[in-house]
């Protein structure tokens, strides 16, 4: 899991097409994923790109890739961690931070 | 450019935050259920459907229950109404995989079970000599206690103050309007089912 202090923003998440792919899982429910393919429609990233991202994301444990099959085909789906909420909030505090500091008074 | 191979994005804390609020907005758009649209289809439903039933029995004296033609419209209703709501939670539900799903069709299948229950119950009560004035009433309830109680239900998972309101609320109305009689009954859930599940819509849009 990537630490950061109270005023760096996450470098794991603070990249514009991985910060999209947590905001977008943070929506659902705890537990719940989407497809990769429903994912790849939300985000608009070619499917390696898309991969790229979600295995950095994975790496910090962010998020978690499950693979079903069933007689026709096979699914992966990607389900955001606890951790990656919890950094996702954390990434949201501090940002709300640097933009109050960064407001004239 | 390929933004996977160059993680030295120098994203400014506005954009970000504008990312953020675009892509939420964006994702609850297109995942979560469209509430106003679904309460919508519940009111119209009870309200166009209860509202049939009503003027087919309101000159009766006896009650004699609704005629061939009103229960026709009234599967049409039913049935349009069905699919207006299969829509809008299926358009939510692509290519979601987790509790969510199975906790939807839980809901649903308690609705089917809680009315065919109550609809058990109401023809036990005739076979045992009951009059058709009074397990008419437990007919039309029948739905409304249903989805009360599911959306109470629905309400104490999710621990939402509208919605469990909505589910009190129709409780309430079906309480109520079971005074009215069989013919009475069925303006009322029409107008305080129908127009509680309305309301509630237009709420869940306003807020």
């Amino acid at each position: 899991m990537t630490m950061t202090t109270d005023d760096e923003l996450d470098p794991v998440i603070h990249v514009p097409a991985r910060l999209r792919i947590v905001v977008t899982l943070a929506t659902l429910d705890e537990g719940d994923g989407l497809t990769f393919t429903r994912l790849q429609d939300l985000i608009g990233l070619t499917p390696g790109n898309l991969i790229t991202h979600l295995r950095k994301l994975e790496e910090a444990g962010y998020v978690t890739m499950a693979k079903s099959s069933d007689a026709t085909a096979t699914r992966t789906s990607v389900a955001l961690t606890y951790a990656g909420r919890a950094a996702l909030e954390r990434y949201t505090s501090t940002l709300r931070r640097l933009l109050d500091s960064a407001t004239p008074a | 450019m390929n933004e996977a191979n160059n993680e030295t994005t120098n994203l400014a804390p506005d954009e970000a935050s504008e990312i953020v609020r675009a892509t939420g907005e964006r994702a609850r758009h297109e995942l979560l259920i469209n509430r106003p649209l679904l309460f919508g289809a519940w009111g119209l439903t009870a309200l166009v459907g209860y509202g049939i039933l009503w003027l087919s029995v309101r000159d009766q004296h006896p009650y004699r229950g609704p005629s061939a033609t009103a229960l026709s419209w009234l599967l049409v209703v039913v049935v349009i109404g069905t699919f207006a709501r299969i829509w809008v939670v299926s358009r939510s539900s692509a290519g979601l995989a987790g509790p969510s799903n199975l906790r939807r069709s839980m809901l649903a299948l308690s609705l089917v079970a809680g009315t065919a229950t109550l609809w058990i119950l109401d023809g036990a009560l005739s076979h045992a000599g009951a009059p058709r004035a009074a397990t008419a009433v437990l007919t039309m309830a029948a739905p409304l206690v249903s989805l009360g109680l599911v959306f109470c239900a629905s309400a104490a998972a999710r621990t939402n103050a509208r919605t469990l309101a909505l589910g009190l609320g129709l409780l309430v109305v079906v309480a109520g309007g079971a005074w009215a009689g069989p013919v009475g009954c069925l303006a009322v859930y029409a107008l305080a089912g129908g127009g509680a599940l309305l309301v509630a819509a237009t709420v869940e849009a306003l807020v």
